[in-house]
């Protein structure tokens, strides 16, 4: 195929991806997860709310650091009727518990749809900017991923961001996080420009982006210190051009944690300070159970879980790039990532919280995209095999639990080790190719499926 | 000085300068702005007001709040409504939120939670409230703690004796 076809292909088919990403994570917005589910989606909007109308921010907290609370019952979307128990809110003001981005985004949404009231910030209203959120972050991983690897892997890595389930119920959610990773894509990608075309200017928009991401949450603070990393392990570079990079770069990204630090002494210092240590305060999270929790399981709220195989088949693929992987690029941009907000996680104590875990995903499915498109040229094909099946089956295992399944569970059950069988023993090249690429293309398809699947109905009786 | 050093030093100098800039401006904005914009009344609308978009309850029963106030401490209060003989509706109410812990504030602050109008509850002598089997006259008195408000709507003196004998 002559190179401008092979480019206009891969184009299309990836605004085709982010097409469907969007329409998966439109319907069934306002529903799925439940409104109240998590009350931190309202509180993130009311700061907002309140910043454009009282000039101060107002919302639910919970933090002790507070000292008093204002309990109310704001019954928006009828929450007190179904998820949020029956305890009124602890409304604090000014709310200082995260820095104001996410907030302004949503809540200035909010505002010019015609909210004017807390009540009026419904789900229907507050999650529409994410939904944008969430296509950008899918475009992102194509460009950071075709930077990388190419562009087969990079329409991979897009498919399965659109279309996991996980991640189209989770990037409706109001949480900081989903700014975080948008943010920690774009730095990276600035990077990545900057250190392969040697322009300041993508230094400078690396810094920013990554300065952004600390607007959207303290925890962007790793997008700094990847950046950083990555910047001063540069190889065949002067220690003194590194050092300068690196100190332009972090002089940029935190000032705006500087600026969050003006922000909460321009309402109140000492509620500042206090909220500040509350948060640090957490318990610090390392131990067995909690890394095994993270490995295993797949959250959406405290509670809430939506079983799901691609990002075990993710860490998998972290892993085997950690240990087999020579190239140095995919190391800095996909396994440190991965690395150093790993040890954010686990300071902030955030394996209890299904949102703290979405920054994870991009780069473990970059990860899987890397290992499952290098098995299509590979001769020896069981390893990605293996590591398609395990999502393809989980996700068909919930399938099962929506739709009559009962009259292809036996083609599953004694088709899966006839695949492995096969993989093994049959040495076709081209047939395997295809039978591979299939199978690839039935895992994505049945994650549309679940998508699709998932009503509010279905969604309350699965985990 | 290094060539490194001459390149970004005076960068870092001029951003440093230009966010010092910009951080002033927006601690001055953000005080002026909550120095104008703040005020109690402004603040309560923001919290109370029923969302004109929010569907409106046919009557009290339609909705309720469901769970219970767990972190109350025992300062909260049931709010039952039978709107006829067969529906009825269960609120718990941390008592907590009201300004003034009486009858009439408990009954109103339901209502605006589950978005019916409590008018014809405290006014009209369509509805009959009793505090624990003891009909309340006065909606001005002062709440008891862990009290169970039941108003019934249509209901004779008789009708309301049978079912509380029944429910005991």
């Amino acid at each position: 195929m002559p190179k401008t076809t092979k480019t206009i292909v891969s184009i299309g088919t990836a605004v085709l991806i982010s097409i469907l990403g969007f329409y998966l994570r439109y319907k069934n917005h306002t529903l799925v997860p439940l409104p109240g589910e998590s009350t931190d989606e309202y509180s993130y909007s009311w700061v907002g709310l309140s910043l454009i109308e009282l000039g101060l921010p107002v919302s639910r907290s919970g933090l002790t650091g507070y000292g008093g609370n204002d309990y109310r019952y704001i019954n928006v979307d009828r929450i007190f009727s179904t998820t949020a128990g029956g305890s009124p809110l602890e409304i604090n003001q000014p709310w200082l518990d995260h820095p104001p981005l996410l907030s302004l985004i949503t809540g200035g949404y909010a505002y010019l749809s015609g909210a004017r009231v807390f009540e009026d910030a419904t789900a229907r209203v507050i999650r529409k900017p994410l939904l944008l959120f969430g296509v950008t972050t899918i475009i992102l991983v194509g460009v950071l991923t075709y930077q990388l690897v190419g562009a087969a892997a990079a329409l991979l890595a897009m498919a399965l961001l659109a279309t996991s389930p996980l991640v189209t119920v989770t990037s409706r959610m109001i949480q900081g996080e989903n700014g975080v990773i948008a943010a920690f894509l774009a730095s990276l990608i600035f990077l990545s420009s900057y250190l392969t075309k040697k322009k300041k200017i993508f230094l400078w928009l690396a810094a920013l982006a990554a300065g952004v991401g600390l607007l959207f949450k303290v925890s962007g603070i790793a997008v700094a210190v990847c950046g950083a990393i990555i910047l001063f392990s540069q190889e065949n570079k002067k220690m003194a051009l590194k050092f300068w990079e690196t100190a332009l770069f972090l002089t940029i990204s935190l000032s705006f944690l500087a600026l969050f630090f003006v922000y909460g002494a321009a309402f109140d210092w000492s509620t500042f300070v206090i909220v500040w240590q509350s948060n640090s305060t957490r318990p610090y999270d390392i131990g067995f159970g909690s890394l095994l929790d993270l490995l295993t399981t797949t959250k959406i709220t405290v509670s809430k879980r939506l079983t799901e195989g691609w990002p075990l088949v993710g860490w998998i693929s972290v892993f085997l790039l950690l240990a087999v992987e020579k190239r140095r690029k995919l190391f800095s941009f996909v396994v440190l990532p991965v690395l150093v907000y790993l040890i954010i996680f686990l300071l902030m104590g955030g394996s209890a919280y299904g949102w703290y875990r979405l920054p994870f995903i991009p780069f473990l499915f970059i990860a899987v995209a890397v290992i499952l498109t290098e098995g299509v040229s590979s001769a020896e094909k069981l390893l990605p095999v293996v590591l398609t099946l395990i999502p393809l089956g989980m996700t068909v295992h919930k399938l099962s639990e929506a739709h009559r399944l009962a009259a292809i569970i036996p083609f599953w059950r004694y088709g899966l080790p006839a695949v492995i069988g096969w993989f093994l023993f049959v040495k076709r090249i081209r047939l395997n190719r295809f039978l591979y690429v299939a199978l690839i293309l039935a895992a994505l398809a049945a994650n549309v499926w679940l998508n699709l699947s998932l009503t509010p109905e279905f969604y309350l009786k699965i985990n | 000085m290094s060539k490194e050093a001459r390149v970004f030093l005076p960068q870092i100098l001029w951003y440093s300068a230009i966010w010092l800039v910009v951080a002033s401006a927006l601690f001055l904005i953000l005080r002026y702005r909550r120095s104008t914009l703040y005020s109690k009344e402004k603040y309560e609308a923001l919290l109370t007001t029923v969302s004109d978009k929010r569907q409106k309850a046919t009557d009290p029963c339609q909705f309720f709040i469901a769970g219970d106030p767990v972190n109350a401490n025992g300062n909260f209060a049931k709010a039952i409504f039978y709107c006829d003989k067969q529906r009825k509706a269960v609120s718990t109410l941390d008592l907590s939120v009201l300004t003034t812990p009486d009858y009439r504030s408990m009954l109103e602050e339901v209502g605006r939670i589950n978005g019916f109008s409590t008018e014809e509850i405290v006014k009209d002598g369509s509805w009959k409230c009793f505090d624990d089997q003891e009909q309340i006259f006065n909606f001005s008195d002062k709440i008891k703690l862990k009290s169970r408000v039941e108003c019934f709507f249509n209901f004779t003196d008789g009708e309301i004796r049978t079912l509380y004998a029944e429910n005991n």
